[in-house]
């Protein structure tokens, strides 16, 4: 376990901190941010040892040196220009919070304490199915190199491990290898688990800037507690899949981490390159996160580059560059793959059951694991109805942005079932605990936003009782 | 008046939202309690220490770059064994192709331990 901790700070974290804190400041976000930083570039420099040849050190070295020489550029630019662009608000409303000094502090620890039970678990060596099938043997295959890589993911006898999935955790989980051994696979597990962490963190995080720097201490308090609680909550919506390998928590939380910064957070570029990091995370996580990432993209730039009334061409190709630029990393991997002929295991051949068979008892399954629904519902129509003008003077968004990603992401999640080729009751058995974590997180999140939006009232009478407001 | 109306709501969203996230989060406690209790931690360190057994078993039993075949009864075994003779060997799937046979045997040192024969 202690080298999967090592790892993640001197092989992910470190190489990630500039980056991060350039795009998204000193804030507790960039602390959560720098592994998953250094976790894309490990994705990234799979892909050229997939595409160009060579090892996956060589690569993520070479990576690793580019992105923090392009961040200084960006940080000595941005000094130069006052340091204050990246806090900018780009639009009406005021920049997101970023809290320094004790109360950053304070909001670190409070959100790392909350994941410190589930994290604890990571100390048992639970393997689960798919990590051993999928992710340690793709972890492996990444740790031999190039000619190893290429022919093993076109070797039949690796078919059962969707060999097109994304290279984030065996590109990840491969650096583990390096440092402990190769038989010490449940490293890669234990990273797994931190990297969930990392993105509950950076969800944590948004929820607890959403209260704004200049709220009073009671309000501040308030909305960090929410932003730890629904941090603590993620892990408990991951269940035994939090901290035994697979990566679908991994992507989910990115993704609804994603949702939070980009669109409930007050638009600012701190606030959109967080987004973007997260989204990008998702991306290279797994194919849902892929699709799930290109639309929570598509809707970040729709909210940061159009807006009513607006609409010009020149806004239309903003927007696209926006969804573009995120997206290229995942997209790459995409390409690369089908490339070589691999396709997904899902849509490969038609299935016996019409689709209208299998949306019943899809809907049905993804239904029963949304038990939130009806009270997030609640919360937010009771919010929307009565604490509107409140969230708008917090200069967050309405709150139509968060339920539309996940009404998105869900419908797409449906639409593989409903047309995929694996028999429906098997798939949805094995699968849709999993399938539906974003919908969840992203519902416990949006309670946790209201939480802050209705905390922020703290003290708001007696103060205008006493004209102090 | 206004904030009259405000506070309601207010106290309504923090408390719906507060009993949700405590359910979560008692289930989810609940769950990592269960995971962490000595019987799971034992059953699992078993478990993983067969895999590395496992591991270095397939090493010792092939040479660096075989082509391989894994015949096991369970489809599980046969995907753990292909997992962890990767990248050393080079497993197939046909026969034909293959210069090496890997099985599970029961005792040796990993309690079921893999076993390669060299095809004739």
């Amino acid at each position: 376990m202690a080298d999967a901790w090592i790892v993640l700070v001197a092989v992910l974290a470190l190489p990630g901190v500039l980056p991060a804190v350039t795009w998204a400041g000193r804030q507790p976000a960039a602390l959560f941010l720098a592994p998953l930083v250094g976790s894309v570039m490990a994705a990234v420099a799979v892909e050229f040892e997939l595409a160009v040849g060579g090892s996956l050190v060589t690569w993520y070295t070479v990576v690793a040196l580019a992105a923090n020489a392009a961040s200084l550029a960006a940080w000595a630019a941005l000094r130069r220009r006052g340091g204050a662009r990246s806090t900018r608000a780009l639009g009406p409303r005021q920049a997101p919070s970023v809290p320094s000094g004790l109360p950053s502090l304070a909001t670190l620890l409070l959100l790392a304490g909350a994941m410190a039970l589930p994290v604890s678990a990571l100390r048992v060596p639970m393997i689960g199915y798919d990590t051993n099938a999928i992710w340690l043997t793709h972890t492996l295959l990444v740790s031999g190199g190039h000619n190893v890589l290429h022919a093993g993911l076109q070797n039949p006898a690796y078919r059962s491990s969707n060999p097109d999935y994304p290279p984030l955790v065996p590109g990840a989980g491969a650096l583990v290898l390096v440092w402990s051994g190769p038989s010490q696979l449940h490293d890669v597990v234990v990273l797994v688990g931190l990297l969930n962490a990392c993105a509950l963190g950076a969800l944590g995080a948004g929820v607890a800037a959403a209260v704004g720097t200049g709220s009073r201490p009671w309000p501040r308090a308030l909305a960090t507690v929410a932003g730890a609680a629904v941090s603590a909550a993620g892990f408990a919506v991951g269940g035994q899949y939090a901290a035994n390998g697979y990566a679908d928590l991994l992507w989910s939380a990115a993704a609804a981490a994603a949702v939070v910064w980009g669109l409930v957070l007050p638009r600012s570029l701190r606030a959109l390159a967080v987004a973007w990091a997260c989204a990008v995370v998702a991306m290279l996580t797994k194919n849902e996160g892929l699709v799930a990432g290109i639309l929570i993209a598509g809707l970040v730039a729709t909210r940061y580059a159009l807006r009513p009334g607006t609409w010009s061409a020149g806004r239309l190709a903003r927007a696209g560059a926006m969804v573009a630029l995120p997206a290229i990393p995942g997209v790459a991997w995409a390409a690369i793959i089908r490339g070589m002929g691999i396709h997904d295991s899902f849509f490969g051949t038609n299935s016996a059951e019409p689709p209208a068979a299998r949306l019943v008892p899809t809907v049905s399954a993804v239904g029963h694991h949304l038990a939130v629904l009806p009270a997030a519902l609640a919360v937010a129509v009771v919010g929307t109805m009565t604490l509107h003008a409140r969230r708008r003077r917090l200069g967050l968004a309405g709150v139509g942005w968060l339920w539309l990603a996940a009404a998105l992401v869900s419908g797409a999640i449906v639409a593989t079932y409903v047309f995929g080729a694996d028999e429906i009751h098997w798939w949805l058995q094995t699968s849709v605990d999993r399938t539906t974590m974003f919908s969840q997180i992203a519902l416990l999140a949006d309670m946790a936003v209201w939480t802050v939006v209705a905390g922020a009232g703290a003290g708001e009478r007696r103060r205008r009782r006493l004209g102090l407001t | 008046m206004s904030l009259h109306r405000r506070t309601l709501p207010s106290l309504f969203v923090v408390a719906l939202t507060l009993t949700v996230f405590g359910l979560e989060i008692g289930r989810g406690t609940q769950a990592v309690t269960a995971e962490t209790s000595p019987a799971s931690v034992s059953a699992w360190r078993s478990a993983s220490d067969q895999q590395v057994c496992w591991f270095r078993s397939i090493r010792s039993a092939l040479p660096r770059g075989a082509a391989v075949i894994v015949e096991t009864a369970n489809a599980y075994d046969q995907q753990r064994l292909t997992e962890l003779a990767t990248p050393w060997a080079r497993p197939v799937t046909t026969s034909g192709r293959a210069a090496w046979v890997l099985t599970l045997r029961p005792g040796g040192r990993c309690g079921t331990t893999p076993t390669a024969t060299r095809r004739g």
